[in-house]
């Protein structure tokens, strides 16, 4: 009994962290089609704006849910303003351009840094469930992964504000031609998706820790699940996280962690081997 | 006028393949020639990339799977056979065997480009993993100890075939990569002047016209892939032997994104493209790494940004480019 | 519709996009050596009736059938093996090769290398691009690309062509130009001709198959059809087209 509940928040726990992982380039990539190399750099710049600002005094919660978000989407801001905007969608302009985007933030962060771990403990502390110890973190990753992606959601599905975006990644002409500022909302989608990839470097940095080179671990999980969600984005993401997140686990709960990986990664190549257009390219159309 | 370009173009890389291989090793000295080689065995996976995706229109990022592959093969069997000759054979056939499997499991259904580079690149992170997690005496083939994230040290170089005594090392191992290279190049350039290399290039202008013309693009897509497969391979080969030893970085995201920024700055679509744009992006990281002012990463890392947002085409064509605007310039305003 | 077994016979072909059913049902058949014209309202599911054939987009439901054989779901490199050749709506070429080297493409499967050359002079001259061989297609205008691509229909000798408005964007006097040479290659051939163009139907069909919806509404000759008062219903439904008819 004990040991099915420490398992199943395993299981949680790793559907959670991917889905957190991959939740800004859902809306990056997934939205606005843009392949954002950087991502996982992204990712690393939220830990360290919530590590540095945690350790320089400010409130832990108010690090992680305010600064480390915001200073991501600044960063976003800057990066479509600056890079993304001129591309104009050429997509081999625009991986070699994040390609360099994300070796500049490694190299920054191990000027400025130094190419070593920084971390905060996990708060909360540890309850116990039988014999076994478990972070309470876990249920806060989880708690708020949930949160996110039900907001996430409902924004889109019922706020003029998610329609108007709906709108403009359906059909971009057509929504400017109804009167859409389309550049405005592109550079805002681009924003959030920053500040979500900041939220979640900064929710994970507890147990990962942060380095300058971190951002390549996440990287390519993140793609691989949101690639292989397929065309809805939100929807996809969450499905291919669980159903990659519930593998992974599942096979290094059974064998090693490194048989896990693989077996992600097994399973992304069958998966779109059979699904060609991804999870959501077949069923659940009519999603987000 | 193209006959004329062309014959200039194959002028220009004859010159060059000259100088690589008799006026370099004249008046270099041996170690200047020994960091040369990798560069040169780096230009020969370029090529691999430029072929595969340039031509056939496949964004892989399995190129550094068949290089790792490539490497990993020749070092177990060097290291078991003690003799070179049938390794490097294995070095080139086990990759080019591996992108058959892979390129039947992904041509034979329509998959679109970006599923493919995910596909690709999954398969390579597989190996990362795997290979990475096989530290330890019981993961030995023969007498080769896997060795995990450490990789496998001490590879024996290559020999003149039938002769394990005489290694082929050094300045002798520079002149072997060189004309590998120079062949590799011609190699390619044959096989698109040929019956099948103007279909791949008929692939590449039209390819649903190509298919209504009866042309079965899955077989030419597999032939594409796995002699790119072969030849990233070959370069594995050569590098384990450089530096006789190989580790699970090669498989790493970090190599597979260099290879395509490699390609990508010399221009997609062009075979000597990818030639340049290796050396240089390589000779700027070395040169970087040595001078220590600042960051590789850093620099690099801005100089791609704003080389894209200015040349966003590649090189070549974005001197041309510059050049024009240049021109335009001095005329000045109508 | 005569002789034995027809050249081409589809039975209940359905294609359907999501919720949409655009070709729904179709039993058609035509003969060979036929001219046949296809017309119908915008939308009305010509040219994925065409796209299905060609073996570029997989029936949903239903049979194809070539002389006898069944080629349902056979890849379009198949399908062209088999001597189907089609010309698309939006012409399909090689743009970066020039006018020679397209058609070269196309007639590599027409035995030695001489015979290939000479096919290749036979089609650049049967369309009329001898004097632009060496310009890359993408340079050629309009109506000398559609010509083009007519060529690569062609060249390789198919047994049945389709043609997807052949006449689309052109002027009056190449429209008669291209009747003619669309009149020129039915010798002995089977051509199925999507059309709006009334002028080219009366030059070159036999007969007429009018698609409405997914469906076939009618079939016969020329002057038949376009008397029928259901098909002038379909028509006038849809302004854009009338003045077609």
């Amino acid at each position: 009994m004990d040991l099915a509940l420490v398992v199943g928040l395993h299981l949680m726990h790793a559907i959670a962290s991917l889905a957190l992982v991959s939740i800004g380039l859902a809306v990056i990539f997934g939205m606005l089609r843009v392949i954002n190399f950087a991502h996982g750099e992204f990712l690393m710049v939220g830990g360290y704006a919530f590590v540095l600002s945690a350790g320089a005094g400010v409130n832990l919660w108010l690090a992680m849910l305010v600064i480390a978000p915001a200073a991501v989407g600044m960063l976003g801001y800057l990066v479509e303003r600056l890079v993304i905007r001129r591309l104009q969608g050429d997509v081999i302009a625009t991986i070699l351009a994040t390609w360099g985007l994300s070796l500049f933030l490694v190299g920054l962060a191990a000027t400025v840094l130094g190419y070593h771990q920084q971390g905060v403990a996990p708060p909360f502390g540890t309850i116990e469930i039988g014999s076994y110890t478990i972070g309470i973190y876990t249920f806060f990753v989880i708690g708020i992964t949930v949160v996110v992606i039900l907001a996430l959601f409902a924004w889109l599905r019922w706020s003029r504000a998610g329609l108007l975006v709906r709108g403009t990644m359906q059909d971009g002409e057509l929504a400017a031609g109804l009167g859409a500022d389309t550049v405005r909302i592109r550079s805002a989608t681009f924003v959030l998706g920053s500040a979500l990839s900041g939220l979640a470097g900064a929710v994970l940095a507890p147990l990962a820790g942060v380095l300058p080179e971190i951002g390549a671990t996440y990287v390519v999980k993140a793609f691989i699940t949101v690639i292989s969600g397929g065309a809805t984005a939100l929807t996809g993401t969450t499905l291919a996280a669980a159903l990659f997140g519930l593998t992974s686990q599942a096979a290094a709960f059974l064998s090693r962690p490194v048989v896990g990986e693989v077996a992600l990664l097994v399973v992304a190549v069958v998966l779109l081997r059979v699904l060609p257009t991804g999870i959501t390219g077949r069923y659940f159309r009519k999603a987000l | 006028m193209n006959r004329l370009r062309d014959r200039a173009g194959l002028l220009a890389a004859g010159v060059a393949g000259a100088v690589l291989i008799v006026v370099i090793p004249a008046v270099t000295e041996v170690y200047v020639q020994f960091e040369l080689t990798l560069f040169l065995i780096f230009a020969i996976l370029a090529l691999s990339l430029a072929w595969v995706w340039g031509f056939g229109g496949i964004l892989s990022f399995g190129q550094s799977l068949f290089f790792g592959l490539g490497g990993y093969t020749f070092a177990v069997a060097v290291i078991n056979l003690g003799e070179s000759t049938l390794p490097v054979l294995l070095g080139i056939l086990v990759p080019a065997l591996l992108a058959g499997f892979l390129g039947y499991f992904l041509f034979w259904r329509r998959i679109s480009d970006v599923y493919l580079a995910v596909i690709t690149l999954a398969a390579s992170l597989i190996f990362y993993y795997l290979i990475g997690a096989s530290a330890g005496s019981q993961y030995r083939i023969g007498t080769a100890l896997l060795g995990g994230y450490n990789g496998i040290p001490s590879v024996p170089p290559i020999n003149v075939p039938g002769a394990p005594a005489q290694p082929v090392v050094y300045g002798d191992l520079y002149v072997l990569t060189a004309i590998v290279l120079a062949i590799v190049y011609g190699g390619l350039r044959w096989l698109l002047a040929t019956d099948f290399g103007r279909v791949v290039v008929a692939i590449r202008e039209n390819e649903e016209r190509a298919q209504l013309l009866g042309y079965d693009v899955r077989t030419r897509k597999l032939a594409i892939f796995v002699i790119g497969g072969g030849i990233a391979g070959l370069a594995g080969v050569l590098f384990a032997a450089w530096g006789a030893y190989v580790s699970p970085n090669v498989f790493s995201m970090t190599f597979t994104a260099q290879i395509i920024v490699w390609v990508l700055v010399g221009g997609l679509g062009t075979l000597s493209g990818a030639v340049i744009g290796c050396v240089l992006v390589q000779a700027v990281m070395t040169w970087l790494g040595e001078a220590k002012l600042a960051d590789t990463n850093l620099v690099l890392g801005a100089g791609f940004v704003v080389l894209v947002l200015f040349a966003r085409r590649g090189l070549v064509p974005g001197l041309r480019d510059l050049l024009a605007r240049i021109r335009r310039l001095g005329r000045g305003p109508r | 519709m005569t002789g034995a077994t027809p050249l081409l016979e589809t039975t209940s072909l359905t294609r359907r996009f999501g919720g949409v059913i655009a070709v729904h049902e179709v039993d058609f058949q035509v003969g060979d050596g036929e001219l046949r014209c296809l017309i119908g309202p915008n939308g009305a599911g010509k040219s994925t009736f065409f796209r299905c054939l060609s073996g570029q987009l997989r029936p949903t439901a239903g049979r194809i059938r070539l002389a006898g054989h069944d080629i349902t779901g056979d890849g379009p490199h198949a399908i062209a093996r088999r001597g189907v050749a089609i010309k698309t709506q939006v012409p399909a070429l090689f743009d970066g090769l020039s006018v020679l080297e397209n058609v070269r493409l196309a007639t590599w499967r027409c035995g030695s290398r001489a015979a290939r050359r000479r096919r290749t002079e036979d089609v650049l001259a049967t369309i009329g691009l001898a004097r632009q061989a060496s310009r890359p297609a993408g340079e050629l205008p309009h109506g000398q690309r559609q010509w083009l691509e007519l060529g690569l229909v062609i060249a390789g000798d198919p047994r049945l062509m389709l043609l997807d408005e052949p006449t689309a964007g052109m002027t009056r006097s190449e429209v008669a130009e291209t009747a003619d040479l669309v009149r020129r290659l039915a010798e002995g051939r089977t051509i199925i001709a999507v059309e709006h163009d009334i002028q080219f139907i009366r030059m070159v069909a036999d007969s007429v198959t009018v698609f409405h919806q997914g469906q076939i509404l009618t079939e016969g000759t020329v002057d038949a059809v376009l008397r029928d008062r259901a098909v002038r219903d379909v028509y006038l439904g849809h302004g854009r087209d009338a003045g077609a008819c």
